[in-house]
């Protein structure tokens, strides 16, 4: 029996998520996994997904890609709204949770307050896994060098450039960097662009 | 994908509070709304594929709708309870799909149905959907639940048919 034909073109309440699951969640977790891998490095978003107000298209696919029933979710005031909510509850089913403390998974912008970065898990020295991971959803990424990025997975030196980085988010980038094995991890989402900071990075600013 | 806590009962457990424990043991309490399309769903649930695409294909070709999550397959525990009214327990794992699509007014329509027919699922969610809409495949539906009632009734009696009835005339301690 032939699938019903769909009809495109029409804009619900709530969402889409991922157009072929497997493939697509897929094919963002690869480019997760080598942001992560190449701190720094810029990538592209490989598909294209419906974001809710509140979030980007790259934190949205962030989400769907890696979030489910057992990470709880902080969205920051900046980026909560109904439809965020309705939207990660749907296709995550993850618990958002008002302590960022109580977080695996925190979504912000640069012009929050970021002192809810010190009160993110960081892990503990026998499950440093258990720390959270941040994701500031940003207007544009390049390589210009504003920061100069040492550490592994970087052969000698990177540059990364991120637009609107205020200097709060270095003095606790400073912090966290001290804490290894423990530490937050932080990724960049520009709407179609994501670079990963990862714990271990070192940061000399410009 | 691995089985969900359904939210109702997630609701449903904080609502009622650890003080009546007891109360968990019977079913949660459902408006008529919600009653209504429990109704629908299962019926739609236990309809075959080609039924359920003939009469939407004959019907309701021209609606406009989208998926909103492409069905999926994934396992959920059935659970029972001993002698059919004793304590639950886990009765064993079985194959379900889900799917949930949304009409061009935004109506969305969910469908959970056994097994592994991706299709099925997709046309169950859209005839709820339009039943959430404005209730047209009532008559539709009505029809499905009394064929399903009349192979149900008819199964009962041959099952019945078999039935064997085991007495004690005289048991040993008794002597």
């Amino acid at each position: 029996m032939t699938a019903p034909h769909t009809t495109s073109g029409i804009a619900p309440d709530l969402l889409p998520g991922f157009e072929h699951d497997a493939f697509q969640s897929n094919a963002v977790f690869r480019t997760v996994l080598d942001a992560m891998s190449r701190p720094g490095n810029i990538y592209n978003l490989p598909i294209s997904i419906a974001a809710p107000d509140g979030l980007n298209e790259t934190a949205t696919a962030f989400a769907l890609a890696m979030i489910d029933m057992d990470t709880p979710v902080w969205l920051s005031p900046a980026c909560i709204s109904g439809a965020a909510i309705t939207h990660l509850k749907f296709h995550c089913g993850c618990p958002i949770v008002d302590d960022a403390a109580k977080a695996d998974f925190a979504f912000a912008r640069l012009d929050d307050d970021l002192s809810f970065l010190s009160r993110l898990a960081v892990g503990n020295a026998e499950y440093p896994d258990q720390s959270a991971t941040v994701v500031f959803m940003v207007d544009a990424i390049s390589d210009h060098p504003d920061m100069i990025l040492t550490g592994p997975g970087i052969k000698e030196t990177h540059m990364l450039s991120v637009a609107g980085l205020p200097a709060a988010f270095h003095t606790w980038r400073r912090e966290n960097t001290t804490l290894f094995p423990c530490g937050v991890d932080v990724i960049f989402a520009s709407p179609h662009q994501i670079a990963a900071l990862p714990r271990t990075t070192r940061i000399e600013v410009k | 994908m691995t089985a969900q806590t359904a939210p109702q009962s997630a609701t449903g457990q904080s609502q009622h509070g650890q003080n009546q424990n007891a109360k968990n043991q019977t079913e949660p309490e459902i408006d008529a709304a919600t009653a209504a399309r429990k109704y629908w769903m299962s019926i739609l649930a236990r309809t075959d594929c080609n039924t359920l695409a003939t009469h939407w294909q004959g019907n309701y070709a021209d609606v406009a709708w989208q998926t909103l999550r492409a069905p999926q397959i994934g396992m959920v525990m059935v659970r029972g309870r001993a002698g059919g009214a004793g304590q639950r327990f886990n009765l064993g794992e079985m194959t379900v799909t889900r799917c949930s699509v949304t009409l061009a007014d935004g109506t969305i329509g969910h469908a959970y149905v056994k097994g592994r027919d991706r299709t099925q699922a997709e046309y169950a969610a859209l005839f709820d959907a339009v039943m959430l809409r404005d209730g047209a495949a009532q008559s539709f539906i009505d029809d499905l639940a009394q064929k399903q009632a009349v192979v149900k009734r008819d199964h009962a009696r041959k099952i019945a048919a078999t039935k064997v009835d085991f007495f004690t005339l005289v048991r040993g301690e008794d002597e």
